[in-house]
């Protein structure tokens, strides 16, 4: 990709990554630079979501998936290694899932979850400041302010959204990696969390799995095509919009093939 | 517009006929032990001792009520740590597939164990070989073990049906895997497990055998004390029925075993419903 690895603020290198015996990624590359939306892009079934959750390394939660080869430096640090301290990487680099899911608490419990895991009980003043201002910055305080310590299984599904974002928030992260954010949103929450991503891009490194070409094409500094588990384009959003190599990704960024 | 066939009237006229008969049938039961056991059941029939000659031909039957509950609770301190406990590791920590099948079988096999032989292990575990004699912790344990099997399998589905996303969403942030059970697997599983734990329940309160041979007397005055043995609603029942000491106290002593069950379920229920909405 075009940035350069000092800049970067995740590096993959020849990254393999199988499913039993079946490989999923093939000697995946990229850089994603800092503070920039990089839109990872391409068919069902490329890697796309895991390539995502070897970044954090939730991969590793589902039984038989593993990393088979290759290296990835988050602020330079190889996170594969066996070292790593996980729970401190799953905190710098959070995760957006496809499906928002509220955990069983309140609006406000969801919020605090993994802050608190992590920073300790804070006075119940300081605790609501904090939701206040995360709940303000994914657009969801005057929704929701009056009913704080309401179940939050009751919010609608763009409501959740914007919950789980202010949850990951809530952990200060460096690099949000989103899932297909939207997929489930209608186009009323989808621009909601557009507007957030191009808002939070001003301090957090955001890589977003999308099968919508013109959210990417909108939200994205930075595009990664990958086909069958390699990358098949890779650089600016103007570059590969507007002129990639690859026969098939123009087919796919055209609309010809879905 | 096309006639049914025949053989669509009957499979329809068969499933009618199944619904219908599997919901009269409890319908029946309670009408008839209404009928033969509503007439009887005053307050002092609930609150009094037994009284007469033999005891049980007058009075009430409180001693049967509170040794019941007393066995019921006892079972509980045992079955609820080891049945959810044993549900978690087998969902949650089980190293190997293979495993995890072997010991669901094995739990599935002692569910279906007759109760009988859990009385009778009782005896010769219980109340010879550890000296406990007949008594409340004696019974209460072997009932702990009847309504185990039911609690563990039943823990065991609630908490595999959480699904897995919330497993990576709540580890996603960062938290370790006691936030993950304590904060977000239990909370989501005890509507399910308090499912399991009705059935348990229903299930041991009415079994004679673990109880006759190990907790129960026919008579007995006095406090509940888990040395001493107790009255139970089962096997007082059996001995009214058996000895044929009064069969209208037995059917108001039935009565009285199926109102406390059912307001026992919809009690769960309603605290069912309570979870559900938080």
């Amino acid at each position: 990709m075009t940035p350069t690895a000092n800049t970067s603020r995740i590096q993959v290198e020849s990254l393999d990554v199988a499913y039993g015996n079946a490989p999923v990624l093939h000697q995946v590359s990229a850089s994603f630079p800092e503070r920039q939306v990089t839109a990872i892009l391409g068919p069902s079934g490329c890697g796309k979501s895991t390539l995502l959750r070897v970044i954090n390394r939730t991969l590793e939660l589902t039984p038989g998936a593993r990393v088979t080869g290759g290296q990835v430096h988050v602020k330079g640090r190889n996170i594969l290694h066996p070292s790593e301290d996980i729970r401190s990487l799953r905190k710098q680099v959070g995760i957006v899932q496809q499906r928002p899911l509220a955990f069983p608490m309140s609006i406000q419990e969801n919020v605090d979850f993994g802050r608190r895991h992590h920073h300790g009980r804070l006075q119940r003043k300081e605790r609501d400041r904090i939701t206040a201002s995360l709940l303000e910055r994914v657009g969801l305080w005057d929704e929701v302010k009056h009913r704080l310590d309401s179940s939050a299984t009751r919010l609608s599904i763009g409501q959740l959204q914007r919950l789980c974002i202010a949850r990951t928030l809530a952990n200060d992260p460096d690099v949000i990696l989103m899932d297909e954010p939207c997929s489930a949103l209608d186009p009323e929450s989808t621009a909601t969390i557009e507007a957030l991503i191009q808002e939070l891009k001003a301090t957090v490194t955001i890589l977003i799995v999308t099968h919508n070409i013109a959210q990417a094409r909108r939200i994205s500094d930075q595009i990664l095509f990958l086909l069958d588990g390699t990358v098949a384009e890779a650089g600016t959003n103007a570059e590969v919009m507007g002129a990639a190599r690859n026969p098939r990704v123009r087919r796919f960024l055209s609309g010809e093939e879905g | 517009m096309n006639r049914p066939r025949p053989l669509d009237i009957l499979f329809r006229g068969l499933i009618w006929a199944a619904g219908i008969v599997g919901m009269a049938l409890p319908v029946w039961i309670v009408g008839f032990l209404l009928v033969r056991g509503a007439g009887r059941l005053t307050w002092s029939f609930l609150v009094d001792h037994p009284r007469g000659y033999p005891p049980g031909t007058e009075g009430g039957i409180l001693p049967a009520i509170l040794g019941s509950a007393a066995l019921i609770l006892v079972g509980l301190v045992i079955a609820i740590p080891l049945g959810v406990g044993g549900g978690l590791y087998l969902a949650e920590f089980c190293p190997s597939k293979r495993l995890q099948s072997y010991a669901r079988a094995a739990v599935e096999a002692l569910a279906g164990v007759p109760s009988i032989l859990y009385g009778l292990f009782g005896f010769a575990c219980f109340v010879v070989f550890l000296r406990m004699g007949i008594s409340l912790l004696a019974g209460g344990l072997v009932l702990g073990l009847v309504m185990l099997p039911i609690l563990l399998i039943t823990s065991q589905e609630a908490f595999a049906a959480v699904a897995a996303q919330y497993r990576e969403a709540t580890l996603s942030l960062g938290t370790d895997r006691s936030a993950w059970i304590f904060w977000v697997l239990l909370p989501k599983a005890r509507v399910r497990i308090l499912a399991g734990l009705v059935l348990a329940v229903g299930h041991a309160v009415g079994s004679a055998a673990p109880v006759l041979f190990t907790a129960s007397v026919y008579f007995r005055r006095g406090g509940l004390h888990l040395d001493q043995p107790v009255m139970t609603l089962p096997t007082h029942l059996y001995f009214l029925v058996s000895e044929a000491i009064s069969f209208d106290h037995a059917f108001t002593t039935a009565l009285v075993l199926v109102l406390g069950l059912a307001i026992f379920n919809g009690a769960a229920m309603a605290l069912r419903h309570q979870m559900r909405d938080s």
